[in-house]
């Protein structure tokens, strides 16, 4: 069981049923749960993207930050459903997070206990004190 | 000839202020290098440092130095560690202002 | 020059507010010394050899004297009373403690400067010319476009965590005194059919593989700069080596690629970014534009300065070498050497600070300017003005006129403070500076740039040095490696290695010979240095360098 940090705060996970990989995810079918690793290009989606209820992004270190271009790329191609980083992800980058694209966050009960939910909302601020979007870089909000 | 030294003492930086220290047998860290434990053989010198390691609430990136002793003072062998010890040559800053 | 406007200084505000709960967070065990670590580290606190080290920006080299002066008063309260000016247009505090940090960021934030982004796998401090603003033969600030991408780079929820730091250079004219082509993006404003846009360069770089940056794009339009340099940062955030610390560097990654390649992927990604950028709001540009406009230059009489060029000899020396043309005929550029002969090169003593501080307000129109060459520079001094100027740097050992002379060296801290060195290069640089200031050879050898790096990353920029010293460690001793014909200008070019290296005290003979080779060989006085080497080549220097090694050939 994991926590999904949201702007809102902590809360346990309410998906149910089964993540595939890009490579895995069939032909076609109803709503499906997808998982992209750092090294996977998100173009491969590109076909899929309305079918995807869930697409989540796997950090292996919270010092690798494909992850964020990732999202990026994934909101410019017009995914528009939930995006939410998975992995080892620190408090300290939920502002980076949200303003990559990402809705949520699903951090380790190891973690949330190290970090708990006050450190998190400390960033949820995350619309203030944005230079980017001030020089006309649009965020994507869903 | 200089006698074949295996002798290793441990440093790292205090998390708080960065100040060199070394560990010293009391099991505490402190600046000053003559009060430094001097490990004899690479097994229990690699012990402790990997109970330093653990120390990371106290004390970041510590390591082991070969050091030659002689008349109980202790000198690193590498001038890299005999600088840390003794501070900057450009200036009279660091270490060498404090020996007593 | 550039003011903060409510934004900024909230963002620093909240910026450092963060920063100082990390650091209790980092003591109470919230964060593990390796998240806090590059978390420091994106705030500018290193780890050095004997203690922390905080390393401040200077954006695009600009400072006013109000800042100068708080550096002054920083390095008084919290470090031994000076600070290094690096080659990167930082100032780094080799004393503070950590628990001292978040005073020390709020105290710079009260004069609007901070540490962000001045290390880390990030987008570093942009550099550019020392010279902005005040030389003539410019197409634009360059201090313009570097504003707005030090805004667009700072915090970029991207580009945190990329494999490897990440630095941009930036210069408004053809003459080259940022070393854009030694930077992982060098862009160069120029212009087209009366419209200005920028040559983009990418993929240069030092360090242990030297690389001169390769051009990505011959003319960029302006709309178009910050979705560009994104798409060439997401392309590298993606396809950067992550395995390998020393491959990371976005200059492997172009070579891997190929640059066609490259600049395939950057157009692929540049077409749908672009469209992820609002067309940029013209009043906010217009803004930045018009706080880099030029001072109300003033006309008077410039006859002190006539007076005192003709009678005063020592005076008339430190004009010709410390000051440049200014494009205003009755101005000059003032370049301050830091690098008086014998001591540390690019160090300021708070006193130092305050003076030069001073000495902006009444003489400089309140700025002063880093260079990546470790001096500092007022870049508008009214003709008139010198003397008084001169008289006071005087008074405080500024007035050194040796401004791209042998002594005028560059020279990393070395391992007398970086925890990476593998020699020392102060107590070389100064060797080599009090020998050859002693010898009076200086002034008839003309430009030489001598530039000192402790170890093969090259903060010193020895690559690109006329004489570059790079400091090994040789089975325990320190041994000096020596490359000739570096260039650092417009006409980049990477040294070629001399030879074996010299052990600390052969490296003042081994400048010597080289040095003496040039005499015999220039046409004459006018020949400089890089330019006889050029001609010539590298054998003489060699044969120079090393007599007994030619002779049992
Ligand atoms: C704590 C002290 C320092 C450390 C640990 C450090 C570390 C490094 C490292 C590891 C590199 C190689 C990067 C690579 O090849 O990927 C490098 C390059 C460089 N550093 Fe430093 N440095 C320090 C101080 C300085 C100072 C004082 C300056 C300015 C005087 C400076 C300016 C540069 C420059 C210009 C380069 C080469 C350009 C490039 O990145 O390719 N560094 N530094
Ligand atoms: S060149 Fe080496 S010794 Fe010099 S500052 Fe850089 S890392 Fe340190």
């Amino acid at each position: 069981m994991s926590i999904i940090v949201t702007d809102n705060g902590f809360s346990i996970d309410d998906r149910e049923g089964s993540t595939c990989s890009p490579e895995a995810l069939p032909p076609s079918s109803e709503s499906q749960t997808v998982c992209l690793q750092s090294e996977d290009d998100p173009s491969v989606l590109a076909d899929s993207l309305d079918r995807l209820t869930l697409i989540k992004v796997n950090f292996s270190s919270f010092s690798d930050g494909r992850g964020f271009t990732i999202a990026r790329q994934l909101r410019s191609m017009g995914y528009k459903g939930r995006l939410r980083a998975t992995g080892y992800i620190i408090s300290d980058q939920y502002t980076m997070i949200r303003r990559s694209g990402f809705c949520e966050v699903e951090i380790s009960n190891e973690l949330a206990e190290r970090q708990p939910q006050h450190q998190w909302m400390f960033r949820a601020d995350w619309q203030q004190n944005d230079y980017q979007r001030r020089l006309g870089r649009i965020n994507f909000n869903y | 000839m200089t006698e074949f030294s295996n002798k290793q003492i441990i440093t790292g930086n205090t998390l708080l202020s960065g100040e060199a220290v070394f560990l010293s047998g009391d099991d505490t860290f402190g600046p000053d290098l003559f009060n430094a434990q001097i490990f004899t053989d690479d097994v229990s010198a690699n012990h402790a440092l990997s109970q330093c390691i653990e120390r990371s609430d106290e004390i970041i990136s510590p390591y082991l130095v070969s050091v030659d002793v002689q008349n109980s003072v202790i000198r690193p062998q590498e001038l890299r560690e005999q600088i840390r010890t003794a501070g900057p040559s450009n200036y009279f800053h660091g270490k060498q202002t404090e020996i007593r | 020059m550039y003011q903060y406007t409510n934004f900024d200084r909230q963002f620093i505000a909240a910026r450092n507010t963060q920063f100082r709960q990390q650091v209790a967070r980092r003591i109470d065990g919230s964060l593990t010394e390796e998240e806090f670590r590059p978390l420091r580290l994106m705030n500018g606190v290193y780890l050095q050899l004997h203690a922390y080290m905080l390393r401040v920006a200077i954006p695009y080299g600009t400072l006013s004297s109000a800042q100068m002066r708080q550096l002054a008063i920083i390095a008084d309260k919290w470090d031994k009373g000076y600070g290094h000016f690096t080659t990167r247009q930082n100032i780094q505090f080799n004393w503070p403690r950590l628990i001292d940090v978040p005073d020390i960021l709020d105290a710079l934030a009260e004069v609007d400067l901070h540490a962000i982004q001045t290390s880390g796998n990030t987008i570093r401090n942009i550099t550019s010319d020392h010279f902005a603003g005040a030389t003539s033969d410019e197409v634009e600030d360059p201090r313009i476009i570097s504003e707005i991408i030090r805004q667009w780079s700072t915090d970029h929820p991207e580009f945190q965590f990329l494999p490897r730091k990440f630095k941009i250079a930036v210069t408004g004219c053809a003459t080259d005194r940022a070393v854009i082509k030694a930077h992982d993006i060098g862009l160069q404003a120029t212009r087209r059919d009366g419209v200005i846009g920028y040559q983009v360069f990418v993929g240069g770089g030092l360090g242990r593989t030297p690389v001169i940056g390769k051009l990505l794009c011959d003319f960029l339009p302006k709309q178009d700069l910050l979705p560009y340099l994104e798409s060439i940062l997401s392309v590298y955030n993606t396809s950067g080596r992550r395995d390998n610390k020393y491959k990371a560097r976005i200059k492997i990654l172009v070579n891997a690629l190929g640059i066609d390649n490259f600049r395939d992927q950057v157009e692929a990604r540049f077409s749908s970014i672009r469209k992820t950028f609002a067309s940029p709001d013209g009043s906010f540009i217009d803004n930045i534009t018009s706080q880099f406009s030029p001072p109300d230059f003033t006309d008077r009489s410039v006859s002190p300065f006539e007076e005192s060029y003709q009678t005063n000899p020592m005076f008339k020396q430190w004009v010709d070498r410390n000051t440049a043309q200014h494009k205003h005929e009755d101005y000059r550029i003032v370049t301050v050497s830091l690098k008086e002969p014998g001591q540390t090169p690019g160090d300021a003593t708070s006193e130092q600070m305050q003076v030069l501080a001073d000495l902006a307000e009444s003489f400089s129109f309140d700025e002063l300017r880093i260079s990546h060459e470790q001096n500092i520079v007022l870049p508008h001094v009214h003709k008139a003005d010198l003397p008084l100027l001169y008289n006071t740097l005087k008074k405080h050992r500024l007035a050194t006129a040796n401004i791209g002379l042998i002594s005028d060296i560059i020279a990393c801290p070395g391992m007398d403070y970086c925890s990476l060195a593998t020699a020392r290069s102060i107590p070389v640089a100064k060797e080599i500076s009090t020998h050859f200031d002693e010898n009076n050879m200086e002034q008839d050898t003309g430009e030489v740039k001598i530039k000192v790096s402790g170890c093969i990353n090259a903060c010193g920029h020895h690559h690109v040095a006329h004489i570059g010293v790079l400091g090994l460690n040789r089975a325990g001793v320190e041994n000096y490696q020596i490359t000739l014909g570096g260039d650092a200008t417009e006409n980049t070019a990477i040294g070629d290695r001399a030879g074996p290296g010299f052990s600390q005290s052969e490296v003042v003979p081994a400048i010597e010979r080289i040095l003496g080779t040039y005499h015999k060989l220039r046409h004459d006085a006018e020949e400089s240095f890089i330019n006889t080497y050029k001609r010539v080549g590298i054998t003489p220097f060699k044969s120079a360098l090393y007599p007994a090694a030619k002779q049992s050939r």
